[in-house]
């Protein structure tokens, strides 16, 4: 599917469909990128052994394709973070705006990158090529973490909104006995072990944010927003057993 | 004894081509007879021969010119609170479910592309 095409074809159905059909563009632009990838190998060890200028014309060949079809699963990576950020709804709409509108950046790169893999024709051009997306995808990837840890913050903090509201809905259903017993048991009302991890994941996601350039590498940056991911933990399994006793608390309703 | 065998076979030959004597009283009964002699049992043959024909007719008939159903037929899609099963509650319950799914940190597997990203030549 090209890139205009899969444009379209978002905007044209269920934002809970979204997220399926990008993950399938992208499996399948992968592997795409895998054949591409096998072939210019071969083609390349044959250059390699030969070293004749055919061999040379035949991987040139072979390493355009292969760097298009590279672009063409950057740029289906970069579709599925846009929908990821699109159905989380816990997140700021300014910060959301931001990693969009960085979104809309890269494709733009991605999309320059491939027009002149797939105009290159000799040995020069296509390294050319190769390399000018080498130092920019170790950014992208960081940037990938980034949407990753945002995404994650922004799902649980929509959790904690949902439960309390459902908590609310049952308070109202239930007998006061049995809702506070369960607030007891829960600590729904105080999500602890949220607000702490929250604060934790918060605190390192703002020491990112601020201190981006002052890392070494795009890679310190990767590693920092895995952390937060990380810290995250506790706040998901928290909202996670709010949920499952939400539920059971919900069955012995009269709905 | 060729005499005698002749006129046996004579005898013989006579018996065979003489036809047999018919019995005025056993000739089948003409159609008039039989309607006179079973009316009920044929006007039933009759009246179910036509009652099948109607019923085979009116089969093909509404086949080949079945009208169009008309609108009390057709079935008309629930208005869109039925569609809608879940109440308020359950709805909230699934929303949170799959918020904390989307949440979950150990399963958010969307790495960056496993792409060659340095190249050579």
């Amino acid at each position: 599917m090209g890139i205009l095409g899969l444009t379209l074809t978002l905007h044209s159905v269920r934002a809970s469909d979204l997220f399926d059909q990008a993950q399938k563009d992208y499996s399948f632009q992968l592997e795409k990128y895998r054949d591409a990838y096998r072939d210019f190998d071969l083609k390349r060890g044959q250059y390699h052994n030969l070293q004749t200028f055919a061999s040379q014309d035949s991987m040139v060949k072979a390493a355009a394709t292969m760097l298009s079809h590279r672009d063409e699963v950057w740029y289906a990576y970069l579709q599925d973070l846009r929908v990821q950020l699109s159905e989380t709804d816990g997140l700021q709409p300014a910060l959301k705006d931001v990693l969009v509108q960085k979104i809309v950046d890269w494709e733009a790169v991605v999309t320059a990158n491939k027009d002149q893999a797939t105009q290159a024709t000799t040995i020069e051009a296509v390294t050319q090529v190769a390399q000018s997306l080498d130092t920019q995808g170790v950014v992208m990837q960081s940037f990938g973490y980034e949407v990753a840890a945002n995404v994650v913050w922004g799902h649980i903090q929509s959790s904690i909104t949902h439960a309390n509201d459902l908590s609310l809905q049952l308070k109202a259903a239930v007998s006061k006995q049995i809702y506070d017993e369960t607030v007891k048991t829960t600590r729904l009302n105080g999500f602890t072990e949220v607000d702490k991890s929250l604060a934790l994941a918060q605190s390192t996601l703002d020491s990112v944010r601020a201190e981006r350039m002052q890392f070494g590498s795009a890679y310190d940056v990767s590693t920092e927003y895995k952390k937060v991911v990380d810290e995250l933990t506790p706040a998901y399994e928290q909202v996670q057993r709010a949920s499952t006793l939400l539920h059971e608390l919900s069955a012995g309703v009269e709905l | 004894m060729i005499d005698d065998h002749q006129s046996q076979f004579a005898a013989e030959q006579a018996l065979i081509q003489t036809p047999p004597e018919l019995d005025p009283t056993l000739h089948p009964p003409t159609q008039h007879e039989a309607q006179k002699a079973n009316p009920r049992k044929h006007m039933l043959v009759i009246g179910g021969s036509v009652l099948g024909g109607v019923v085979v007719l009116s089969v093909i008939l509404g086949i080949f010119f079945k009208k169009p159903a008309t609108v009390s037929q057709v079935a008309t899609p629930p208005p869109e609170e039925a569609v809608q099963q879940l109440n308020s509650t359950q709805q909230a319950l699934k929303t949170l479910q799959d918020e904390v799914d989307a949440a979950n940190p150990q399963d958010y597997s969307f790495p960056p592309p496993p792409v060659d990203m340095n190249i050579t030549f």
